[in-house]
């Protein structure tokens, strides 16, 4: 076991060392390169841009020192990141049992894991971002974002590949596209032997006692990066009340951190020594000298951080809000800067007292603003579930497939007086044998716009292909509630059609109640 | 016109002014796709222009949030009170980076 862990850090690290894109950076060069020659640190008029460059409050300077402090957790001896190793890999293991039967449970509730005070390298995971757990009903999922496990992992040397960045390379784009989420029944009994310290962390991440592994599913998503943005899209993206509230938070933190460090006599003392060492150094001194008294400056720094109660809780929050603001950066530019988006995703189920089953899904997502206010949207999807096993049945392996696609169009600009939205959606579902098929009761078919009437949340005789279509145009007037609604609809089941008149299979939705509402007033 | 902050020669902060006056930040990038999202000083935050404060008494930390599309871009941070003109900071832009912390001390 220990060999493993070893193979596996050694792994890990060699990986983090090919995909990180800045290893070389130093700190204080990143800012400034020219500032530190020997004609630069030799003349006195050029202190004030060497003491500039060293600061802390420099944007690529406490990255540097945030990495140190990462890669360097005073609060974990060996024998302690040893264990912490060791409790991860069992709850791996320990997740991987298979599921019992066992009384069912309605309750809803949330477990924030958190909360739970789970402590180790899991609770130090999710302080990350790196793992996330969300409970609805009894259903728990731990999703694990490859790319910020492996920020986690590499102590900050793989950043995650941020929607704004066009150069990331190949191995961040494919760590930033794969997310993993596994599923468990809180509800269920495992009866697993595993040791109570593996059953703690496992519980402390899902919520309950001993929750039984139900599926895994793995999806990967790729973009295409629209050319030519206008800088207003951007500005207009920034000033979103989402984001500001976000970077608000994270411009305080940083705010904080820096006061703290900058207040602490040691950082003065050691910015101060550093430049005596700077000027101090001869033409004969190599840049390899220079670069260890830069690095001992960001060394005494992350000292003050580790070694000051008041410092370490404020780079705690600091780290905390880094990564809501870049989460918040992504969602408020994916849509400016995002062409498209195609998503695989696989999931495999295991369902009580049924066969275990594998879905396969494709999703494409389109978007363009022409003009900047005329916006077609077009989504796809598309999805297949075979069963893994047949348990000695003849039923086919191949379950069923489902299609969906959904088009939005704003056929007049903002400026008009008569506004116009069109939009087109298509369901499609085979089932190759009869099943309880249960579609979501007085919503929408999955992955479109057509409304289902309440009486389709559950059908029989679904043998056969199921097609739901809808066409619609809304018009309505500019600074006016009115609007007018037309819909037409079809589909091979009337029970699916939810429409005012229905004749065969098509049905017509009209709606003049807002208009004979503004008509009485 | 004379701009209001000057260069600390003192190690506990980069730039200095009379406590009271105020002073007004710019960006600039060779791209021109860089913009300035968010300001905060001394309790003061900002999320649009005239990216105008006041001067506060100690030393305060000046926090900028920039952003741009283009990787490696040259960011300038400069004074413009009064219509001066003067560099305080330039650095080149990754979306990794943290936000431009500039330590202002007031006289």
């Amino acid at each position: 076991m220990r060999k493993t862990l070893l193979f596996l850090f050694l792994l890990g690290s060699l990986a983090a060392r090919a995909i990180a894109d800045d290893s070389s950076t130093v700190y204080g060069r990143c800012h400034s390169p020219d500032v530190f020659s020997v004609e630069n640190r030799a003349n006195a008029g050029n202190l004030p841009a060497l003491k500039l460059a060293i600061g802390v409050g420099r944007p690529c300077n406490l990255p540097l020192v945030q990495r140190y402090v990462l890669a360097h957790p005073p609060q974990f001896s060996d024998a302690q990141m040893q264990q912490m190793a060791q409790n991860l890999l069992t709850y791996v293991q320990q997740a991987r049992q298979d599921k019992q039967v066992g009384a069912s449970n309605n309750s809803v509730g949330t477990t924030s894991l958190v909360s739970k005070g789970v402590g180790a390298i899991v609770g130090v995971a999710l302080e990350s971002g790196s793992i996330q757990e969300t409970t609805s009903g009894n259903v728990a999922t731990v999703t694990l974002n490859s790319a910020q496990a492996a920020n986690f992992l590499s102590a900050g040397a793989i950043k995650p590949c941020a929607v704004i960045e066009s150069n990331c390379s190949f191995g961040r784009k494919v760590l930033s596209g794969l997310t993993v989420f596994t599923t468990y029944d809180v509800a269920q009994a495992n009866t697993s032997t595993n040791s109570t310290a593996a059953q703690a962390a496992l519980a402390s991440v899902v919520g309950g006692n001993a929750p039984a592994f139900t599926g895994v599913s793995a999806r990967m998503d790729f973009h295409a990066r629209k050319k030519n943005v206008q800088l207003t899209e951007l500005v207009k993206a920034y000033q979103s009340s989402s984001y500001l509230s976000v970077t608000g938070t994270y411009a305080s933190a940083f705010n904080d951190l820096i006061t703290s460090i900058d207040t602490n006599p040691d950082y003065q003392k050691a910015i101060s020594n550093a430049i005596d060492d700077l000027t101090n150094t001869t033409a004969y001194d190599t840049d390899a000298k220079v670069d260890q008294i830069l690095l001992n400056l960001e060394i005494a720094i992350a000292n003050i951080i580790n070694q000051n109660a008041p410092t370490t809780a404020a780079f705690q929050s600091y780290a905390s809000a880094e990564n809501a603001y870049r989460g918040a950066r992504d969602t408020a530019l994916q849509t400016v800067l995002n062409k498209w988006t195609a998503s695989f995703q696989y999931d495999y189920n295991r369902l009580p007292n049924q066969p275990d089953q594998s879905d396969f899904k494709a999703i494409y997502s389109y978007r363009r603003d022409a003009e900047n206010d005329r916006i077609l949207q077009v989504t796809a999807n598309a999805s297949a579930t075979i069963y893994d096993t047949l348990l000695g049945s003849t039923t086919s392996r191949f379950r069923s497939a489902q299609a969906a696609f959904q088009l939005d169009y704003t056929a007049t600009s903002t400026a008009s007086k008569m506004q116009a939205a069109v939009s087109g959606g298509y369901y499609f579902q085979y089932m190759v044998a009869k099943s309880l098929l249960t579609l979501p009761s007085t919503d929408l078919a999955p992955g479109t716009s057509i409304p289902l009437p309440g009486n389709a949340s559950e059908l029989l005789n679904t043998t056969g292909p199921i097609h739901v279509g809808q066409g619609k145009i809304t018009l309505s007037m500019k600074n006016s509630n009115v609007s007018i609604p037309l819909a037409l609809t079809f589909s091979n089941r009337t029970d699916l059609i939810k429409a005012s008149k229905v004749g065969g299979n098509f049905g017509i939705t009209y709606d003049f109640s807002s208009l004979f509402g503004a008509l009485k007033k | 016109m004379p701009c209001t902050l000057s260069i600390c020669t003192g190690v506990d902060a980069d730039y200095q002014g009379t406590t009271g006056a105020s002073f007004e930040i710019a960006i600039g990038s060779t791209s021109g796709t860089a913009t300035l999202n968010y300001a905060l000083y001394a309790g003061t935050s900002l999320t649009s222009g005239p990216w105008k404060f006041t001067i506060a008494s100690g030393v305060k930390v000046l926090t900028l949030v920039v952003e741009s599309t283009v990787m490696g871009d040259r960011i300038s941070i400069k004074e413009v009170t009064n219509g001066c003109n003067q560099v305080l900071d330039a650095f080149n832009y990754t979306p990794s980076l943290a936000p431009e912390g500039l330590e202002i001390k007031g006289l």
